[in-house]
Formats: structure tokens, sequence, C-alpha cells
């Protein structure tokens, strides 16, 4: 019926959860809308923006994948601090956590229905870094003319099925990556113009 | 209502004896009125340093409730819960949640419950709040149940007139 959580590891979360979510998601919302620019977290909490963004966003609606075998640590620390469960299946997630070596083809994610397509799963993607990989153009809404951006770490595929991602539009994944506190938006409107 | 008594030893006891231990903490604290508690942990002196691995909150929960053991659950209303989440140190954490919206009894609750889980704490802890809270309860117990008994009535009128028959 219950599951116990061992809350010996569990660090604290938010010190003031209102202002400090507030700070968090006015950054999402920069992110998601200026995709491709890089936009650092006001965020003192475990776990960098990855941390940050749960605390922010997620609830018991909110099932979240954390791989096949995720970190204890973290699934322990989400599930004391945003009562969220955690999904059985990549299908289930609402909202999924993984670093980018561990990251499976994105068609395992629910892209969201024709009916729902605000239903889609929302991927942060956790990267040695934002800069120094090989450099990717951006365009669409929210961004000028182009955009580019170089994170590192991201296997080769990444990229087409970044695009296939976003020829499904309007159903499709909305991706963060994140290094350290720093995000980068790639909503599913995002158009990737030259493959790494 | 055949309802087990966390209070009374052996019952509902689960296989691990610190887990019975807190909750006979968590039952005395939250059935006890703040003020007692508070007076016994003025009594303590000392107390070991916390941090709050949430801040102190409070919600509703839907109390659920049924006729009997085969009945329908139905919600029988909500109630308010303060609840609270403390470190001290030496690193153990202790949950609170107490029927109301004191902070200040769920953070009691709380701290009792990362205390008893502290070797350097856990006597003291019984000594001085646990102990004095459990004798209360028995005497508010106690007397509940003889002025309930003042009030009993015997239906003999009834057993008689089936036994002759």
């Amino acid at each position: 019926m219950t599951m116990t959580v061992d809350l010996s590891g569990v660090s604290a979360g938010f010190a003031e959860p209102v202002p400090a979510a507030q700070r968090v998601f006015r950054g999402v919302l920069d992110a998601l809308s200026r995709p491709g620019t890089l936009v650092r977290l006001d965020s003192t909490a475990d776990f960098g923006a990855k941390g940050a963004i749960a605390l922010t966003l997620l609830d018991y609606e909110t099932p979240v994948w954390l791989g096949e075998n995720p970190e204890p640590a973290f699934g322990n620390w989400l599930r004391f601090h945003c009562g969220c469960p955690l999904a059985a299946t990549p299908a289930q997630a609402s909202f999924v956590f993984l670093d980018a070596v561990d990251l499976p083809p994105l068609d395992q994610f629910h892209a969201g229905d024709a009916k729902y397509p605000d239903t889609a799963a929302t991927l942060v993607i956790t990267l040695p870094a934002l800069t120094g990989g090989a450099p990717v153009t951006l365009a669409g809404p929210g961004i000028q003319t182009r955009q580019t951006i170089a994170p590192l770490g991201l296997a080769p595929d990444f990229w087409r099925q970044a695009a296939d991602n976003r020829a499904q539009f309007q159903l499709g994944l909305d991706i963060i990556l994140a290094a350290g506190d720093v995000i980068v938006g790639l909503p599913r409107s995002t158009r990737i113009l030259t493959e790494g | 209502m055949n309802q087990s008594d966390p209070l009374v030893a052996g019952q509902n006891r689960p296989a691990n004896a610190l887990a019975a231990a807190r909750q006979r903490a968590h039952a005395l604290i939250a059935k006890s009125h703040p003020a007692t508690v508070q007076a016994c942990f003025a009594r303590m002196g000392d107390l070991p340093q916390t941090s709050p691995l949430r801040p102190t909150e409070i919600g509703l929960i839907m109390v659920r409730g049924r006729v009997g053991g085969d009945g329908q659950r139905f919600n029988l209303g909500e109630l308010p819960v303060a609840r609270a989440a403390v470190r001290i140190d030496g690193g153990a954490v202790g949950v609170g949640y107490v029927a109301g919206r004191d902070h200040d009894h769920a953070e009691m609750a709380a701290l009792a419950d990362a205390m008893i889980q502290s070797d350097n704490w856990r006597e003291q802890l019984e000594d001085v709040v646990l102990a004095p809270l459990a004798a209360e309860l028995a005497i508010r117990k106690t007397t509940n149940a003889r002025k309930a008994a003042a009030t009993k009535v015997d239906f003999f009128t009834m057993v008689r007139t089936r036994a002759e028959k």
C-alpha cells in the first residue's frame, strides 16, 4: 500500500518554496520561450538544475522516469519533496530526468496525442557542459533569426531524433538541456537546421 | 469496532522494534495537547540542533469511513493536518504529522521522532517526554471510561424475558 522512503540521505529542498519556485519557474519559462539561450536558474537546491526544476514543476500528478536503474538518492529526494510517483515505463512519464549517456531513443516517451498534445513528456537531460560540443543551429518561434548552441555530451544521433520530434508537431517532447544550474530550452516547436 | 491501540504494548506491533517505538511516540504526541508536549520538552533542558528538511506546512487530508467491516467506503470529511520534517545533528531525520494547524505541535512530533532514532537522545526523551505523556493519557482514558460507564444502560428486562421463555 505504502512504499517507505529512506530519509536518512535526503537533503533539504527550497528553504522558501514559493519565492524560490517562482524564480525557477521564470527561468524555465525564459528558456523555453527563447530556445537556445543559456539561462541560469536562481536556485540553491541540491542536484543543480534538475533538482530546481523538479521542486518547481512536480507534484503527485506527474509521474517521473529516472531510467532503468535510477540513482536512489535523487529518487528518494524527489519522492519526499515532490510526492511524485515514479513511472513504471518511459511512456507513462510526464517528466523525465536522465543523464545524456542514459538517454534511450526519444520515441519511447509520450509525445502527447491529437486531442491532448499538452500531455507530452518534458525531458530534462543532464550534460557535462552546454558549450564546447558540436555546434547546432536552431530556428523557430522565440528565435529572431538563428541561434547556435554547442552542448557537450549528446549522442551523435540525438539531433536527428530531435528533428524527428519537431516533424510530428504539434505533438512532441519538450526538452531541457541542463548542466550545473544552467539550462537551455528545446521546445517541440524549435527546428534543428544543421546537424551536429 | 476492534481498533488496535498503539499505546498498548504488543498490539499492532511491526516487526521492527524501532518502528514500534516511533509509532508509540507519534501516537503519544499527536494525542496529547500541544501545551502539554511543550511543557515536557521545556523540562528537557538541552535539545539537539535541528534543521528543517522542508518547511512545516498545513494541509487537508480526507478522512474516510466505513460502516461496519464490510460497508462501502465514504468520505467522512476533511481534517486539517500539520506536518514537519527535521534533521537533528547526528543525521537522524524525523517526521511529524498531527491533526490541527499547530506548527509547533508538528515540529515537536518530528523532533521526538528524530530523537528516538538517535542513541544519544532516546532514553532522555522516553524519561522526560514520552513517559509523562503516556501517564497523562492513561489517566485521561480511565477518566473518560469512568464517565462513559456512569451513563451505561443495562437492558436487563429484555435479557430476562428472553431467558425465562
